[in-house]
């Protein structure tokens, strides 16, 4: 079979609906088996953009295509070419409504996304009738504009009330009035939502009158705050942005509500919940408690995503629904919140930030445990984590922290900014993947870290590559890594990292790096080396005397290829032989090749050196 | 990765035998119900013919894990594999098309049908026939008339 018409129905109804509608539409004159097939398609899935440069795309697509002959959008001066926008935005509006007086099928969705000026007002009101004759089940009208001290578009929403609507989306427009029969009602429209729209509470008011059935509200409007919302039985789902009160809310049905809080009502959740007589199945999702302090929240409250905001206190002990919770920092100042997990075994993601984890409750009791972020934990000294499924595990700004041990199998990323040291670190995690570890400006590192390293290294699952980026600002702390010291204390280790990647600021001073490139060298035994030159220069050039010339590293490596990022150029030599490349030849290259990234491509002796016993 | 795992047999339409491992059968809906059971005889694959399904595991297998994949480089090495992948003719293409729908993988019937859009999308019904070699068995009256109908196609 090698035509298409040939392809059973479905099929080319799932191609059409790829397309297009007018291309799609076209095609029905391809030939007659065609035109049968797509005679069964519904058509009328209306989706045209016409705003920004992506509008004028479109156009002359649509006018080369679609039209004979002009309009065209002009290309002249960048006046002209807005006019141009103008014209060609009115013209194909035009269109369309000339192509819907013509055409009687029902439509039953429409998307129209347009910039509004005062000269489309009238083509937009036809364009709203004749929609609306067709049908239409589905609306979303958005207006992009491009001052927004202009006049937005005053949308009349009295013609939906009686229509056949199930769901409207208005986006940056204005209500000014709603005028309905008194006491009419529409029995269809389930789902209303109104982002940046111009609307008052009275207004609202209306609406929800009239929409009683709507299963589905969204609101975000500021700076509209409406307090009540009532009167709508068969409400499952609100949304409500911006928050500066806890609403009155009398929805029986309600499932689902979205919800952002400023105020200080600690008793908030409990006198909202108190309403809903069909609270086990409440969803909360995404709540943001700015100024808090305590919060009690009922134990069987279901919730997707919280977030904690400079409280002091937080006692969390729901039975076992939190997915998501994050306490990110303080406003307030350097105060440290006791953070007391209990009785959370559903809890997946944690991310805390200046708080304390209270010790006692260790993270092997939340077996679903993921993703673990702990930053800004000025009180924190000791991590110490032995969880079956944490995969994802970041570090950052605990100055304090001098002790980790994380026994984590299926940890696959781990990410650690060094503040302090001496450290003691031990990582158990053979599947981990990706290493990030970043040396603060205060970083003072020592051997503990590189003996650290190469048991993690040595511990890894063969088939795994890992790649370390180390950034760093400066180095001042560095202390002088003895490697004949480390290799008594732990042999170098057995198996190679694969990529080894080090980034370090521009302009820094690195007063140990000698240092620093030995002991990478020793714990890590890297096959690739990568650096990027946009980083500090001077840390190449000593990559590069290190693994070329120097005696400690001669007896280990075979031979040093280096290359540019996308193998323009590429040099290697035998270390055993004279040294082919002076290192002047070496600064030239990296200058004259404007070389994003320097690749070290490092082979190592299978035969153990004076560093592995 | 264990070293044991499990491996499915297929037989297509003209007789060949295929092996799978599990996890990329389990993404065929049509036979993971029969994967699942626990089948172990070859499972029969009559409107698939030997050349079509190798195509097919190819796909599988070089996608399986990868799409979820966050990281851009292999996400930008699968992409042009896939183009690689889909430089066939016609007649393989659509039986591709067929076959993912028969087998119910929605990754491959989602990319077959997209190229076919693509392919389609900004031009001329006269490039659209020349392309996909279909005659066009209508009248000039005929065709005027269909045009007629509809507005996008006046001018073409």
């Amino acid at each position: 079979m090698d035509r298409i018409s040939q392809l059973p129905e479905p099929l080319i109804h799932t191609i059409l609906s790829l397309l297009p509608t007018p291309d799609a539409v076209r095609t029905r004159v391809l030939s007659r088996s065609w035109l049968s097939v797509c005679d069964s398609f519904p058509f009328w899935d209306f989706k045209f953009e016409l705003c920004g440069d992506a509008g004028v795309r479109c156009l002359d697509v649509a006018w080369d295509t679609y039209f004979p002959g002009p309009p065209r959008v002009s290309r002249g001066s960048e006046m002209k070419h807005l006019e141009g926008c103008e014209d060609a935005r009115m013209g194909f509006l035009d269109f369309v409504l000339r192509s819907l007086q013509r055409d009687e099928t029902c439509i039953p969705r429409v998307e129209l996304t347009v910039s509004y000026s005062s000269r489309i007002c009238p083509s937009l009101n036809l364009f709203l009738d004749l929609v609306l004759d067709r049908q239409v089940r589905d609306l979303t009208l958005s207006f992009i504009q491009p001052l927004s001290f202009l006049r937005q578009f005053n949308m009349p929403v009295s013609k939906f009330a009686s229509s056949s609507l199930t769901v409207l989306v208005l986006q940056t427009c204005q209500i000014d009035e709603f005028v309905v029969e008194n006491g009419f009602r529409n029995h269809t429209l389930r789902r209303l939502s109104l982002s940046q729209v111009t609307v008052s509470k009275e207004v609202l008011r209306l609406l929800f009158d009239c929409f009683q059935f709507l299963e589905d509200v969204r609101i975000d409007c500021t700076p509209l705050y409406p307090q009540s919302i009532s009167g709508l039985p068969e409400l499952k789902v609100l949304q409500l942005d911006f928050f500066d009160l806890g609403p009155e809310v009398d929805a029986p049905s309600l499932r689902r509500l979205y919800f952002h809080y400023f105020g200080r009502d600690e008793d908030i959740l409990m006198k909202l919940v108190a309403k809903f007589p069909l609270a086990e199945d409440f969803v909360l999702v995404n709540i943001n408690f700015c100024r808090l302090t305590q919060l009690r929240i009922p134990g069987f409250l279901n919730v997707d995503r919280l977030n904690w905001d400079g409280g002091r206190k937080f006692d969390v002990s729901w039975k076992s629904y939190v997915r998501y919770f994050r306490s990110p920092c303080s406003p307030m100042g350097p105060s440290s919140t006791n953070l007391i997990l209990k009785d959370c075994s559903g809890l997946k993601e944690v991310e805390a930030s200046e708080c304390f984890p209270v010790p006692g409750h260790p993270t092997s009791k939340f077996s679903l445990l993921e993703k673990l972020v702990i930053t800004n934990c000025c009180a924190l000294e000791v991590i110490q984590i032995s969880s079956p499924g944490l995969k994802s595990f970041c570090i950052d700004d605990c100055p304090n922290l001098g002790d980790i041990r994380i026994e984590a199998p299926q940890l696959q990323s781990l990410k650690y900014v060094i503040h302090r040291s001496p450290l003691v670190f031990s990582v158990d995690a053979p599947l981990l993947s990706e290493f990030v570890l970043k040396l603060s400006d205060k970083a003072c590192v020592d051997d503990s870290l590189f003996l650290g390293l190469n048991s993690l290294l040595s511990r890894l699952d063969q088939t795994t590559e890992i790649e370390i980026s180390i950034q760093a600002n400066k180095w001042l702390g560095l202390e002088t890594v003895n490697i004949p010291e480390l290799s008594r204390r732990c042999a170098s280790p057995s198996r190679n990292l694969d990529h080894l990647r080090i980034v370090a600021g521009r302009r820094q001073r690195c007063e140990n790096i000698l240092s620093l490139v030995d002991a990478l060298l020793w714990s890590c035994r890297p096959r690739n080396l990568w650096i990027p030159t946009s980083s500090y220069k001077q840390l190449a050039k000593v990559l590069y005397k290190r693994v070329t010339g120097h005696n400690l590293w001669k007896v280990e490596l075979k031979t040093v290829a280096f290359s540019s990022e996308f193998g323009k150029s590429r040099w290697s030599f035998d270390t055993e032989q004279d040294q082919l490349w002076r290192p002047e030849t070496f600064y030239g290259w990296l200058r004259k090749f404007d070389v994003v990234e320097a690749h070290f491509n490092l082979q190592w002796r299978d035969t153990a050196g004076p560093y592995r016993s | 990765m264990s070293s044991k795992k499990k491996v499915i047999t297929l037989r297509s339409s003209d007789g060949e035998i295929f092996e799978v491992e599990e996890a990329v059968a389990l993404e065929w809906l049509t036979i993971k119900p029969l994967v699942e059971s626990g089948c172990t005889d070859a499972i029969p694959l009559p409107q698939v013919t030997g050349n079509i399904l190798a195509k097919v595991i190819e796909y599988c297998k070089k996608h399986i894990g990868a799409s979820e994949s966050e990281d851009r480089k292999i996400l930008y090495e699968l992409e042009s594999w896939d183009a690689d992948f889909i430089k066939v003719d016609q007649g393989t293409l659509f039986d591709l098309i067929r076959a993912a729908d028969y087998l119910t993988i929605k990754t491959l019937f989602e990319f077959t049908c997209q190229t076919v859009a693509d392919t389609i999308k900004h031009k001329t019904i006269e490039e659209v026939r020349h392309i996909f070699r279909e005659s066009n068995d209508f009248t000039p009256e005929e065709e005027k008339e269909i045009r007629g109908k509809s507005w996008w196609l006046q001018g073409l």
